[in-house]
């Protein structure tokens, strides 16, 4: 079959409106001789036999092929003939020729709605939908309808059965984060706007300043608030895990504490239990004729209960809830005014916290500090301070296994150019701006110009930074050490300069591997225990994008949790806000939904309400003023105040994100990891790069200065017990000169792409001589390697044993290596 | 000689822009979807099956073992046979359900209404929608006035947004429009499954990123 696919080829398209150089389908010519004839020697490279079917698919070039960087002959996918695309379809069509193909599309329809796979489960199922799919041509709503509209799909989820066949009884699955939110946009008339999945990255055409990139986004679905896009709808989905960039990471789903925490974070919003009028209209919550000042009676009350019900669950309330509310009413003291005690929101919230298809409850357990830890993937034992982990002998380890508690990691998004700013001593082609004109004593990397970039050290401020310790990068220089040629694949024949595939490697070590390397961190500090049984200690987290957090199968409870925007309105606790009567009726609301439910689906349930009730817990941690980084405050934690924090990192996301990442170090938290900056410059990077990396100089720098002044909780500094590290997705090219045909640089295969030139600072690079060193070289003309390859999976694995992770079950093939530490 | 004709054609091009017919901000698809689908459906929408009546488990001892599949026999599969189910699923899992003195979970009318509007239309019923739109219909006309709704079209075209991974930064924005105006193509009934897996497997959406 891929010879089919030997005609396509990846490469970019100048957009004339958008003025944006976008990653496009090329044609390309294999098997056709320099005149355009078909060569009869290559012939077969472009025929499929697959099926005993004999396809061929050549494509000669005619007056619309060009030459493209590399000299070879290629058309843009956009100006092929109806004609050409028929012959290109050559795949689809082959496929549909087989009975597979139809299984296939009908297991899908069958797993979409039923959440298992009935298809397998029992053929005679998925036999019979394929007959009637042919039957209606291959029209995909008559699949749907098929399904929806049978027993195994329109059955109860509730009840026991006598048997556990999967069949006997409904599905009962969690609801995608959109579905969630746009049910509660409905009920309740809260907008908060919505996403667009067709234009992932609405920011990227904004930001050409073309009438078509802003009118794009304007007739999109994204919604503009006083700063821009509006990201109200987008920030919500992603921390429960919809609306996903599909860059950093795709969909997930997944019962935990933190996304547990942001529903109640969002239900607290909408239904603004505070008053502050920035919630749903109360009327909406309301039955007709009931103000939201009326006097409550016994009958208003009934009225409103009966009203919340019927909106949020479709149904009338049973008569043993009448009966409750009834109970509840002579035992609680009503105030007169509706707005003052009884709540709206009290069953508002309830009703809306559940994600799965049916409300859940909560079983007052008592959670121990420790139990709570567990809540954290749902399914994980506790993450422990890294300082009480015993080294296990059958690890391959550094010496420095343990010797750090914290890692920042920043992946400089959209793929960096290196060469540019950490591997600057090297051909103009590589690195136009140049090296870096004077470094501190003992640099032995090749500090570009770029990296002198300092205006934030300029004027008023700039001075109160100097006084605070900051320099230019090329002043603090001999405390970073860089890995010049950092490999995703060292034996590969070339670079994976795709973004997708390169995301997939930076975020997982594979191009297909399912777990993330911060659900690594997590499960591999899974053994760690507190030394003090009371302590409350957090897992590593994701700020922003959560291909890091991805994780399958077992180690899936390790996820780390994603944030979008760090933990504003997380203290809210919902138990707290509720009377002791509703309270009650709550719990026993859920008493019963979980009784009702399928003993199989029970488990999951039980879990969210685990993970709800686990949230008190949290909220402990999240009302602390210390993770509020939006606080402008002047009182030092950790020997620094959020004021000056600010003033060295900066005021925008990056540095807001760092901020966090510092504090919750203080609460246990061993790993961070955020994106910083928008480095696919295909064009316009002679002059978007230098203010950018002025911005990434600051962070750095910044960052070194604070960690340098912060005291950690165990003593000493935090740059002491601290990694920070950069890396991208990989490298850029340019294919031969400055920058592209549109000033700016690409990604291909070659090794201006390949090498990611990681630089690493802290304490323990210091302590180890190693600051300023360089392991590994380039040549200066073609950057072939002069010096070491460091496998990407390597490095990681090292900052995991750096960390004192149990990294054994991860990469078999690669090891931590010792020259950062020794 | 073909590559020195080539580069003359490059520059024509480049002169007269002739090769981009030009950007539509309502509609920026640009690719082969507008190639396939027309004005006649699929088929006509009338899909059958949607109105079984379910019947009772066969009298008979529901297997032991559920950890394979339970063994029909003959007398089972007549009982199915006897059934007259239209309902293709039903039919299939007659034969490890019914046939075999297994029931079927009996739901009340709110349970089923919210669980087809959450996946069909992607939210939850109001009180209202589920009286108007579930009491006194049947499952099959439900369905069908579910499925014949935009949201319905959208939410698949998010499902498939996932499947193939949207993200302008890999792929053309404009390819990423015309691939998802071929899956609302497809859930409108104006293209066959395998007229859209055949554009689709040689879809920009697919092709450009393979090669990197």
């Amino acid at each position: 079959m891929s010879r089919l696919y030997g005609a396509w080829y990846q490469g970019y398209y100048d957009h004339p409106q958008l003025q944006m150089r976008l990653p496009d389908a090329h044609i390309q010519y294999p098997c056709v001789d320099d005149n355009g004839n078909v060569n009869q020697d290559l012939r077969s490279e472009c025929t499929s036999t697959l099926y005993g079917q004999y396809t061929e698919l050549i494509l000669e070039p005619d007056i619309r092929a060009r030459l493209d960087e590399r000299g070879n002959l290629t058309m843009w996918s956009g100006i092929l003939k109806a004609s050409e695309w028929q012959k290109l379809q050559a795949p689809g069509r082959l496929l549909a020729t087989q009975q597979l193909f139809w299984e296939k599309a009908v297991d899908d329809v069958l797993e979409q709605y039923l959440d298992y796979d009935l298809g397998n489960l029992v053929p005679t199922v998925r036999d019979e939908l394929v007959r009637y799919f042919l039957e209606y041509g291959g029209d995909i709503r008559a699949l749907h309808f098929a399904v929806v509209t049978s027993v195994p799909y329109l059955q109860s989820a509730t009840n026991s059965t006598p048997t556990a066949y999967r069949w006997t009884f409904g599905p009962l699955r969690q609801v995608g984060a959109e579905a969630w939110i746009d049910s509660m946009k409905s009920m309740t008339g809260y907008d908060i706007g919505d996403c667009d999945h067709r234009l992932t990255r609405p920011d990227d055409f904004l930001e050409t300043e073309t009438v078509a990139g802003v009118a794009l986004v304007e007739r999109s679905n994204w919604r503009f608030d006083d700063n821009g896009v509006d990201y109200s709808y987008r920030n919500v989905a992603r921390g429960l895990g919809g609306c996903p960039d599909n860059s950093v990471g795709g969909r997930f789903k997944i019962i935990s504490i933190l996304t547990t925490a942001q529903q109640l974070n969002f239900v607290n919003r909408v239904c603004d239990p505070a008053f502050e009028g920035r919630g749903a209209d109360i009327a909406s919550l309301l039955p007709a004729g009931v103000g939201p000042n009326d006097a409550l009676s016994q009958a208003s009350a009934a009225q409103i209960f009966s009203h919340q019900i019927g909106t949020f669950f479709g149904r009338l309330a049973s008569e043993e809830e009448i009966a409750e509310l009834s109970r509840s009413a002579k035992s609680a003291r009503v105030a007169p005014r509706l707005n003052l005690h009884v709540p709206p929101v009290s069953r508002c919230s309830r009703a809306l916290k559940c994600s799965s298809t049916e409300v859940t409850m909560s079983h007052n357990k008592n959670f121990g500090r420790r139990s709570f830890l567990k809540g954290v993937g749902l399914a994980t034992a506790g993450v422990a301070m890294p300082h009480v982990w015993v080294p296990k002998d059958a690890y391959a380890q550094t010496a420095a296994r343990g010797e750090i508690k914290h890692v920042i990691y920043v992946r400089l998004n959209g793929g960096f150019r290196f060469t540019t700013a950490f591997n600057g001593e090297v051909a103009e082609r590589f690195n136009p701006w140049g090296k870096a004109a004077k470094t501190a004593d003992g640099t032995e990397w090749g500090a570009a110009d770029l990296l002198a970039e300092a205006s934030w050290l300029t004027g008023d401020d700039g001075a109160a930074r100097a006084a605070l310790g900051m320099k230019p990068v090329t002043e603090i220089s001999n405390q970073i050490a860089v890995l010049p040629c950092v490999d995703h694949e060292p034996t590969s024949g070339s670079a994976d300069g795709n973004h997708s595939s390169g995301l997939q490697r930076f975020a997982t070590g594979y191009a297909s591997n399912g777990t993330g390397i911060f659900t690594m961190i997590n499960y591999g500090l899974r053994d760690r225990v507190p030394q003090n049984p009371e302590e409350i200690l957090l897992p590593s987290f994701v700020l922003g994008g959560g291909g890091m957090a991805n994780g399958v199968g077992k180690f899936a409870g390790y996820r780390p949790p994603v944030l979008q925007e760090g933990f504003s309105g997380f203290g809210f606790d919902a138990a707290k806000s509720l009377p002791d009567w509703a309270r009650r009726m709550s719990d026993h609301v859920d008493q019963r939904t979980l009784e009702r439910a399928h003993p199989q689906a029970r488990p999951a349930i039980d879990a969210y309400i685990q993970s709800r009730e686990a949230t008190k817990r949290y909220s402990e941690i999240f009302t602390n003023p210390a993770l509020d980084v939006s606080q402008r405050s002047d009182d030092p934690f950790d020997g620094i105040s959020n004021n000056q924090l600010r003033l060295l990192l900066g005021d925008n996301g990056t540095a807001r994100n760092i901020m966090l990442a510092l504090r919750l170090f203080h609460f246990g938290a061993p790993a961070v990891f955020m994106n910083q900056g928008g480095y696919d410059m295909h064009s316009g990077e002679e002059e978007g790069l230098p203010p950018r990396m002025n911005e990434l100089n600051q962070l750095i720098s910044g960052l070194y200065t604070a960690l340098n002044i912060m005291d950690h909780p165990a003593g000493g500094k935090y740059w002491d017990h601290t990694l920070v590290l950069f890396g991208s997705e990989f490298g850029r090219t340019t294919r031969g000169g400055k920058f592209n045909s549109a000033r700016g640089s690409d990604h291909g295969g070659d090794f201006a792409t390949r090498w990611m030139s990681m630089p690493v600072m802290g304490g323990v690079i210091s302590a180890a001589g190693n600051g300023g060193r360089s392991f590994g070289e380039t040549a200066l003309d073609d950057l072939r390697p002069l010096g070491k390859v460091y496998s990407y999976r390597s490095l990681m694995k090292t900052v995991m044993d750096m960390l004192g992770c149990d990294h054994s079950e991860f990469f078999p093939a690669d090891e931590p290596f010792n020259d950062l530490v020794t | 000689m073909l590559r020195v004709t080539a580069i003359f054609c490059a520059a024509f091009f480049a002169m007269v822009g002739c090769d981009d017919p030009g950007f539509n901000f309502d509609d920026p698809a640009r690719g082969p979807s507008d190639l396939v689908g027309g004005p006649n459906k699929v088929s006509n929408g009338e899909f059958f099956g949607g109105n079984d009546e379910l019947p009772a488990a066969r009298v008979v001892a529901p297997p032991i073992d559920d950890t394979v599949l339970p063994d029909c026999g003959p007398t089972c599969e007549a009982y199915c046979d006897s059934l007259q189910l239209t309902n293709p699923v039903n039919r299939g899992v007659c034969q490890s359900l019914w046939g075999v003195g297994l029931s079927h979970q009996p739901i009340v009318k709110v349970e089923a209404c919210r669980r087809l509007f959450v996946d069909l239309v992607g939210r939850f019923p109001s009180r209202e929608e589920v009286i108007n739109t579930c009491d006194g219909k049947t499952w099959g006309e439900v369905a069908l006035n579910l499925i014949n709704r935009p949201e319905f079209v959208k939410v698949n075209q998010k499902l498939w947004s996932d499947r193939l991974q949207y993200d302008t930064q890999s792929v053309s924005v404009e390819r990423i429009y015309d691939m998802d105006n071929l899956v609302g193509k497809l859930f409108r009934g104006e293209i066959a499954y395998d007229e859209f897996a055949a554009v689709t497997s040689a879809h920009p959406i697919i092709t450009a990123p393979r090669d990197a």
